[in-house]
């Protein structure tokens, strides 16, 4: 009776653990709420390229109270996507995370001003008052006004824009792909407004990518590489597709009733394919190392980062994963 | 190629041309000022409904305004508690249609020492009147535009709109005013009132609004984001900037940035979303800093206008159509009688005088001339009948003229041979008339059996008088010669007949000569005639004529007479200045050497071919040229064949 008792329970075991295609629902959460910056995600699951790698995955968004990066942490969610810096400082604390795929390839982030407050260099900052989002987008801003010099106010917000429209700051931050047309779609000229491009600066730091637990990579390797080789099979799609995939976004935004505004979405989309695609010619999702040592310079001078850290530690290439 | 058309299309379409220009002015004119007038006008009534609207959107919004400010008023005051402030929110919200929800944020650890956040927060739902307390990790409101913003401001602050997932999706905007409490004397900021007001009354409100046929209003937040537009799916999705941008619509843009920018105006456009040409007006909102925009189609704007125009340009034509009627027929009524008299003086000019003028009565310019045509024909009738008169008489005039040379020839010797049974002599006279009554003449006759005279005379002058001279002076001289037979004393005594009574002043001239037919001796005397031609055995020459006055002219002369023998066969050619004066075509006068070359040359003697021979001369000599003068020649030759058997 043991030995049937055994057997069964193996068997039960066996079949429950098999790993087959559709043994486990992944999930990701995107490091903010659903737009044009995750659409290669969206037409990856529309178009099945996820599935046809044998994944299912469950896209998540996030939001400021929210962050993606705690949630991996916590394990909530098996992937995650956020900044290469936000992963590095993470990665600092002691969470066991990897580099999968790097998506923006260089810095997107830019500090707005409008011309009026007659700030035409970094220094000019000084005693003045810019919004951001939080800690975790201030590595940059914070290295480069340390470098110069500049003693700035940043005070934190959910809205950032509205501080800067309302006056109450001299300047903001925000992502080129993003907050910057909405700024153009708020009444402000381009002539208007004065940008400070961290991408022209040392700080050039790259940001998107995706992440998980080694843990997760060890368990489901197969499911990994299908969420990498899909992800970039979507954003490839993407580009050849951009009114498709524009389509594709929009439908997302209007089922959790975020404003779509499809010249603002295009313009994000545009930029993507720009911060995608390295310089050197390397293929999408690759972190090269050079833009690794760099961005563990700034972290290590920014005190972040306290210890040293093996690129090959932290970036996974998965090709050669089985 | 204007001067051929006639009177009527000429002054019709002159004054049609010109009254054409005037109206035009005067319709140009007052279309142009009715235009404006009229755009002004619609404009007014678009400001008008702009304020209207601004006016419906402030009348629900303000009172909440006012609610939330009360409120915030309110909690200045310490003594009020948590439950008293959710009955009053709970009672506002249920009394209040438009408010969704509302709550009051407090600063961190204000209200409860302990507790970061502290936000009760009532709203409705399905069920009725909700509350719940808001705040927390996953919910820091510090950081949110609707606390953020009011405290950093230190004012009231109408958020964006914003769909809300806890309220059913429903679009909403949030009013937030920052409330204060003395603490330790200073004014410190300690916290929010919120009120969330949902904004389909609204988009109920703006779409039932009645603006013309097509027009629409819409609405835009402050940063310009659409709060109301008649397509649904613009409202919070889009920007006036983000839809000036799809269009790339530059026009738009700055529109939209007027508007934010709190200005009042209006501008002609065309719409991208209906189509027309419109009238954007834009003006503020009294609430929220939001501005208010009015798309009003220009047709339907200036369909006075139109109508206006349309009124006038039929007006217009048929006024037109009626001018050019009434003149063209005014015209021709005018031309008409101008017409009929040129007809009839066109049978007057075809010789028909007892044309029928047209009638017409009337006294004006066409009466006169009617009338002085009348006299013109009644002037021509008479002139033609005097003309008719004079021209009879003169034909009765000229035919007894004729008659009377007729009778002036006939009175000279025609036949010949004149003698034909004398031998002693032949002779042979021709006269050949110029057209008018002459005075040449010419005789012969005998004196006796022996003596036979001959002469020939050329009287001054034409015409009657001189037919009378010449037959006065032959009849003298045929009187005078029967009892005189001295040449000289025949030419002496018809000389003092003819100066007698002569007080005219005629005189003619004169050669006469008495041949002896038997010994051929010749006795002649000349009163200033032409000297006759004396054909001899061998010498042709001119006869020796003294110069001895015309005789008629003054009594008292003397005459000689001379005298020259004829030879057998010699010839005397007496002729007249007809001859010798005969004038071709080049005006050369045939004259005395010619005669005489002629006369030498023919060798001829017997008087009718020698007549004849200067007469074809003559004739040949003066060619085409009109005769003058009577051309009289008298050729008498001493045959004397007596003596022959």
């Amino acid at each position: 009776m043991n030995k049937y008792l055994v057997t069964t329970f193996l068997t039960f075991v066996f079949l429950t653990s098999a790993t087959t295609s559709f043994a486990r629902q992944m999930t990701l959460a995107l490091q903010w709420t659903h737009q044009a910056q995750f659409a290669g995600f969206y037409v990856a699951q529309e178009k099945g390229f996820y599935k046809e790698a044998g994944l299912d995955l469950k896209i998540l968004p996030s939001n400021a109270d929210l962050p993606s990066s705690a949630r991996l942490d916590a394990l909530v969610v098996d992937y995650a996507t956020m900044f290469l810096s936000t992963a590095i400082d993470q990665y600092n604390r002691g969470v066991g995370l990897v580099n999968i795929a790097q998506l923006v390839q260089r810095s997107s982030l830019l500090l707005v001003t409008h011309k009026n407050r007659n700030i035409n260099k970094v220094e000019d900052f000084s005693g003045r008052r810019i919004s951001s989002w939080g800690a975790e987008f201030q590595v940059q801003a914070n290295g480069l006004f340390n470098e110069k010099g500049a003693d700035v106010t940043i005070t934190h917000s959910k809205n950032p824009l509205e501080l800067f429209l309302r006056g109450v700051t001299d300047g903001t931050l925000a992502m080129w792909y993003n907050e910057y047309h909405t700024l153009l779609n708020y009444g402000l000229r381009k002539d208007e407004l004065k940008i400070f491009y961290f991408k022209d600066t040392r700080f050039d730091i790259p940001e998107d990518g995706i992440y998980c637990l080694s843990y997760t990579l060890n368990k489901y390797p197969e499911e990994t590489k299908a969420l990498v080789e899909g992800t970039k099979r979507g954003w490839q799609y993407v580009f050849e597709h951009p009114e498709e995939a524009l389509d594709i976004v929009e439908k997302k935004m209007q089922e959790d009733y975020i404003p779509f505004t499809r010249v603002h979405q295009r313009w994000m989309l545009e930029k993507m394919k720009h911060l995608f695609l390295a310089e050197d010619g390397e293929e999408m999702g690759y972190l090269s190392e050079e833009s690794f040592n760099n961005t563990v310079k700034v972290l290590t001078e920014a005190s972040i980062l306290d210890k040293e850290i093996k690129y090959e530690e932290f970036h996974k290439d998965l090709s050669d994963v089985q | 190629m204007f001067n051929k058309q006639s009177i009527v299309t000429k002054v019709s379409s002159i004054f049609l041309i010109c009254s054409t220009l005037i109206v035009g002015l005067i319709f140009g004119y007052n279309y142009w000022y009715s235009r404006n007038t009229i755009v002004e006008m619609a404009l007014d009534k678009g400001q008008t409904l702009g304020r209207e609207v601004a006016e419906s959107v402030a009348a629900e919004l303000k009172p909440v305004e006012a609610v939330v400010q009360n409120i915030a008023v309110a909690l200045e005051n310490e003594d009020i508690t948590t439950s008293e402030m959710t009955i009053l929110l709970n009672r506002l919200i249920s009394k209040t249609r438009t408010v969704y929800g509302m709550a009051i944020a407090f600063e961190p650890y204000k209200m409860e020492a302990e507790r970061e956040f502290y936000a009760p927060y009532s709203f409705k739902d399905v069920t009725g009147v909700q509350q719940k307390m808001l705040g927390g990790s996953d919910y820091n409101y510090f950081l949110m535009d609707w606390y953020q913003i009011p405290k950093e401001l230190g004012k009231p602050y109408w958020t964006e709109p914003y769909f809300d997932t806890e309220g059913g999706n429903a679009l909403m905007v949030t009013y937030a005013v920052p409330f204060y409490r003395l603490v330790d004397g200073k004014h410190i900021f300690y916290g929010v009132v919120t009120a969330d007001i949902a904004l389909d009354w609204l988009s109920e409100k703006m779409a039932g609004l009645k603006l013309y046929e097509n027009g629409y209003p819409v609405l835009y937040s402050q940063n310009g984001t659409v709060i109301y537009h008649p397509n649904e799916k613009m409202i919070a999705n889009e920007t006036i900037f983000s839809y000036a941008e799809r269009f790339d619509d530059q026009r738009l843009w700055d529109i939209g940035r007027a508007m934010i920018d709190g200005e009042t105006g209006v501008v002609e456009y065309n719409s991208n979303y209906s189509g027309l040409e419109i009238y954007f007006l834009y003006l503020p909102s009294k609430v929220g800093n939001w501005s208010i925009g009015l798309l009003l189609p220009k047709n339907e704007m200036l369909s006075k206008l139109s109508e206006v125009t349309k009124n006038t340009i039929i007006i217009s034509v048929l006024g037109f159509l009626l001018l050019a009627l009434t003149i063209i027929s005014i015209t021709r009524k005018v031309t008409k009688p101008i017409i009929a008299l040129s007809q009839s003086t066109k049978d007057i000019a075809a010789g028909n005088l007892e044309a029928e003028l047209p009638v017409y009565t009337a006294k004006d310019e066409l009466g006169q001339l009617t009338e002085s045509f009348r006299q013109m024909e009644l002037s021509l009738q008479q002139y033609i009948d005097e003309l008719t008169a004079t021209t009879i008489s003169k034909e009765r005039i000229e035919s007894e003229l004729r008659i009377a040379r007729d009778i002036q020839m006939g009175i000279l010797p025609k036949l010949f041979p004149a003698f034909p049974e004398r031998s002693e002599f032949d002779i042979f006279a021709s006269i050949e008339p110029a057209k008018e009554v002459g005075g040449d003449l010419y005789d012969f006759f005998f004196l006796d059996d022996d003596h036979f005279c001959f002469l020939i005379g050329d009287v001054s002058g034409k015409g009657v008088p001189a037919a009378f001279f010449m037959a006065v002076t032959k009849t003298m001289l045929n009187i005078v010669s029967e009892q005189k037979k001295d040449p000289g004393q025949i030419l002496v005594k018809v000389n003092d007949d003819l100066a007698k009574d002569n007080d005219a002043c005629m005189f003619v001239t004169l050669f006469l000569g008495v041949l002896n037919i038997k010994t051929g001796h010749v006795r002649y005397a000349s009163a200033g005639h032409n000297p006759p031609v004396l054909l001899a055995q061998d010498e042709v020459s001119w006869l020796h004529v003294p110069r001895e006055p015309v005789a008629g002219a003054m009594d008292g002369m003397t005459y000689s007479t001379c005298e020259v023998d004829l030879q057998k066969g010699d010839t005397l050619f007496l002729y007249t200045d007809g001859v010798t004066e005969a004038m071709n075509e080049e005006d050369e006068l045939y004259s005395d050497p010619r005669l005489l070359n002629l006369l030498t040359a023919a060798g001829e003697k017997r008087p009718e071919q020698l007549v004849k021979n200067v007469s074809d001369s003559v004739a040949d000599f003066a060619g085409e040229a009109e005769q003058s003068d009577d051309i009289t020649m008298l050729a008498i030759q001493f045959a004397d064949k007596g003596e022959e058997g």
